[in-house]
């Protein structure tokens, strides 16, 4: 960091003359290579580029889209051909942080998560030699590459095609939110219906901030709530017993922008999200209860108690490091191009 | 780089202005009727908020670092914090440090007081009643000193510091919840001095899954007393503790490197003593847990008469219940109890004669808060007096009238209980004060004729701190 840029930040936060409250707790370091400018743009074209993708249709943006805080706004994600896919496509935000990736924590980086949307072959059903064939072609991606890259003995590779989208979303943070303004200090960033849910939201009644831990608002840990599904999930990604209807514990920042929710997108809104938990999760769902975590059980709240933790949840969105779509992309490909298929009334893209 | 020297010196000057040196600190005085929440609004970084007795029906929220919450105790009276069974929480406090002390918490339906993530806890004189789901409950916090604080009719556990690194846990009076005392997922804690009775389990130290800390290490639990925890669960069912079968007196569940010893453990109906693993259908959540209790030490403890009636789930896995009981699973632990102690399960053998070896940091090194100075102690007019001092209760035999009041007064510099007993053993009987420091009291007023013996919890060793009597004519 440039010295006239620390003080500036040292300057800002003397400035700031409240003191931070206990809730300003410091993020985990970011996991993984540090990005470089080179790689975050390369990567942030090929995020949007169809290219990728065996029948050039399909980017990762399609899944996870942008102005929809990088979900898709669908209750599970549509892969090649608007194959229905078994999962909700979760939000990029923050996943720097995260130490597992995937619904089922099956992967360890973000290296090895971009791989599996693209290698699979109801999604982006890319073939590795294909890929950097067509990247090849493309004078902008070769030039692209040899900067990004510039002291590796083969620039353009498939596994730096993966680097180099890892190194873009390591840039999508979400770290000001009007609630992180409170927790710094500034008493008037939230509400008094969002403070009060802030509170619901650390109560004992209500557990949430159990699994969803501050600063991030996930935790790097299993965790069954009772979704009724036919989804193992960590049981079935890893074969362990016992492990059978566990998922990882999502993040909550931007949560409001990111509906439906849950592995399975089954809940439509946020109300109906507290609500679930309001009457103990999957417990009188008739899901197996060895496969909710005891935290997880009916809390009595009023129904304005409930306002209040959604409110407070709207104030955990910050989409500051929202990226621009590009115009067009290296490939000449149409950028997030509306699909239509026979199988779907979906019409968006 | 002078000139940037004298910008961070700057800096460094800017940055002591905004964070008040200590003796600058504000005291704010709440009195009855007015909220202790408008208290809190106001209040900056390392404010002292005096609250005057009286009835709060308050959700507290904490986030501003160094509050100190001071309930002014006058006599038997006290700030309550009253949630009518409609307020979720009592405290929930995130600035570090936090303390609170002199307050009585009753009818939440989350919590008492819960720190949570809190560097520097101290929690002392807290009087806390049926307040939901944990009555005292630091969590993800480091440096907790719990003290003098009274936890009853608690569905989950009375106190219960859970995923944190060092805590003191001393003289508190934990009586009648699911959980007496619980020391879960958390390294270094020292839990003395404690009365724990008529809980479902007395003192619990044990690890659980899907914790983001996952180890349970070096707690010591010594000098506690905990008799009679045969109270059916009432916890919920579907909480681990809520399986918990009663008649436990002190468990090591999966935790690591605990030392429990010199214990007064008596009148618990499964087990006295258990040592086990944390069972298969919680272990295998969490890969990363490590579910057996390995090189615990349970050395000389005051074992007499557990196990006589034990839970179903003892008789069936154990045969039969016991002083002491070992699951037979986990490495390098170790048993020396009296030799008439009644051992159930697989054998263990006998802990080396060495003490064991200290914790990572020692007692000394927590920060404690001592109970704060009580205004004046007031002696009910009327009332007979029996001081405490050099060990003894002045006089040892007393003779009243019916409907007449007696006082005790401890003039000790260490802690004194009065507790009915029969000889060297507490019962249960109209004498139950709370632990007693110097200059505190009890009071209490005899409506029946009879001979009323008492003793010192503490100090049942000592010949003039046991069967000192109350005769009423």
């Amino acid at each position: 960091m440039h010295l006239s840029r620390l003080l500036a930040l040292a300057l800002a936060a003397a400035a700031c003359l409240a003191p931070a409250t206990g809730l300003d707790r410091p993020f985990p370091p970011v996991r993984g290579e540090a990005p470089t400018p080179e790689r975050v743009e390369l990567g942030r074209l090929l995020f949007f580029d169809p290219v990728l993708s065996g029948d050039r249709s399909l980017s990762c943006a399609h899944c996870h889209r942008p102005e929809l805080a990088f979900s898709d706004g669908r209750k599970t994600a549509l892969g090649a051909g608007g194959a229905q896919l078994a999962r909700n496509a979760p939000t990029l935000y923050n996943a720097a942080f995260k130490e597992s990736l995937f619904w089922d924590r099956r992967a360890g980086s973000l290296e090895e998560q971009a791989l599996g949307p693209l290698l699979a072959s109801d999604e982006m059903a890319a073939d590795p030699a294909v890929v950097v064939a067509r990247l090849a072609a493309i004078p902008e991606y070769a030039r692209r590459f040899e900067a990004a890259f510039a002291s590796e003995a083969e620039p353009l590779s498939f596994g730096n095609v993966v680097r180099a989208i890892a190194s873009f979303e390591r840039t999508l943070v979400s770290q000001d939110s009007r609630y992180d303004r409170f927790a710094r200090g500034d008493r008037s960033a939230l509400d008094a219906s969002e403070r009060r849910g802030l509170t619901l939201f650390r109560s004992l009644n209500t557990r949430c901030f159990e699994c969803h831990q501050l600063p991030t608002f996930e935790a790097p840990l299993a965790m069954g709530v009772g979704v009724p599904s036919s989804d193992r999930g960590i049981g079935g990604a890893h074969g362990r017993p016992g492990q059978d209807g566990l998922f990882a514990i999502p993040t909550l920042r931007n949560v409001a922008v990111t509906a439906p929710y849950m592995h399975d997108g089954s809940l439509a809104t946020l109300d109906e999200v507290v609500a679930f938990y309001r009457k103990g999760g999957g417990r009188p769902l008739g899901v197996e209860p060895g496969r909710i975590h005891e935290h997880v059980r009916p809390f009595d709240i009023r129904d304005d108690e409930a306002r209040d933790l959604i409110a407070f949840l709207h104030a955990l969105t910050d989409e500051s490091a929202r990226p621009e779509t590009p115009a067009a992309v290296p490939s000449g490909l149409p950028v997030l191009r509306e699909r239509r298929f026979a199988s779907s009334e979906e019409t968006r893209p | 780089m002078n000139k940037f020297r004298t910008i961070l010196t700057g800096l460094a000057l800017a940055g002591v202005l905004v964070a008040p040196p200590a003796e600058a600190a504000t005291t704010i005085r709440v009195h009855a009727g007015e909220s202790i929440s408008a208290a809190i609004e106001k209040a900056e970084a390392g404010a002292t908020i005096e609250v005057e007795p009286g009835v709060y029906h308050e959700a507290l929220t904490i986030d501003t670092p160094g509050i100190t919450l001071r309930g002014i105790v006058k006599g038997t009276q006290r700030p309550v914090l009253d949630g009518e069974g409609k307020l979720n929480d009592g405290v929930i406090a995130s600035g570090s440090p936090f303390t609170m002390t002199g307050f009585g918490v009753k009818h939440y339906k989350g919590n008492g007081v819960s720190a949570q993530g809190v560097d520097g806890v101290y929690l002392s004189d807290l009087v806390v009643d049926d307040a939901g789901l944990y009555g005292v409950y630091p969590v993800q916090s480091r440096n907790i000193t719990i003290t003098h604080c009274t936890v009853t009719r608690i569905v989950d556990a009375g106190i219960y510091v859970g995923e944190s690194n060092h805590a003191l846990v001393a003289y508190n009076e934990v009586h009648h919840n699911v959980a007496g005392i619980e020391i879960e997922n958390t390294n270094d804690a020292i839990v003395r001095d404690n009365l724990t009775y008529e809980n479902t389990a007395g003192i619990l130290v044990f690890v659980l899954p899907g914790k983001r800390q996952k180890e349970g290490k070096r707690t010591r639990v010594f000098r506690n007393w905990s008799i009679r925890n045969n109270t059916p669960n009432f916890g919920d069912p579907h909480s681990i503790v809520g399986q918990l079968p009663e008649g436990i007196g002190i468990m090591v569940m999966g935790a690591d490197d605990t030392v429990v010893e010199d214990n007064w453990v008596k009148d618990n109906q499964s087990v006295g003593i258990l040592v086990n693993r944390l069972a298969k259908e919680h272990a295998q959540k969490d890969e990363r847990l490590e579910p057996f209790a390995d090189r615990n030490q349970i050395r000389f403890n005051y074992v007499l008469e557990n196990g006589r009636k034990p839970h179903a789930l003892f008789q069936e896995q154990l045969g039969q219940g016991g002083d002491f009981a070992w699951d037979g699973t986990g490495d390098g632990n170790c048993v020396s109890l009296p030799d008439q102690a009644v051992h159930a399960g697989a054998p263990l053998p006998a802990c080396p004669e060495a003490a064991p070896a200290p914790t990572e940091r020692e007692e000394s090194a927590l920060p404690t808060v001592a109970p704060q100075a009580a205004e004046p102690a007031v002696i009910p007019e009327g009332s007979a007096v029996v001081q405490i001092r050099g060990m003894r209760y002045e006089p040892m035999h007393l003779t009243i009238a019916v409907g007449q009041t007696v006082t005790w007064v401890n003039e000790d510099g260490v802690t004194h209980t009065v507790t009915s007993g029969d000889g060297t053993m507490p019962v249960p009987g109209p004498l139950a004060s709370s632990f007693l420091e110097k200059g505190q009291i009890y009071s209490h007023t005899f409506d029946d004729r009879g001979n009323y013996e008492y003793l010192c919890l503490p100090h049942i060793g000592q010949i003039g701190m046991r069967e000192a009597t109350i005769t009423v004519q």
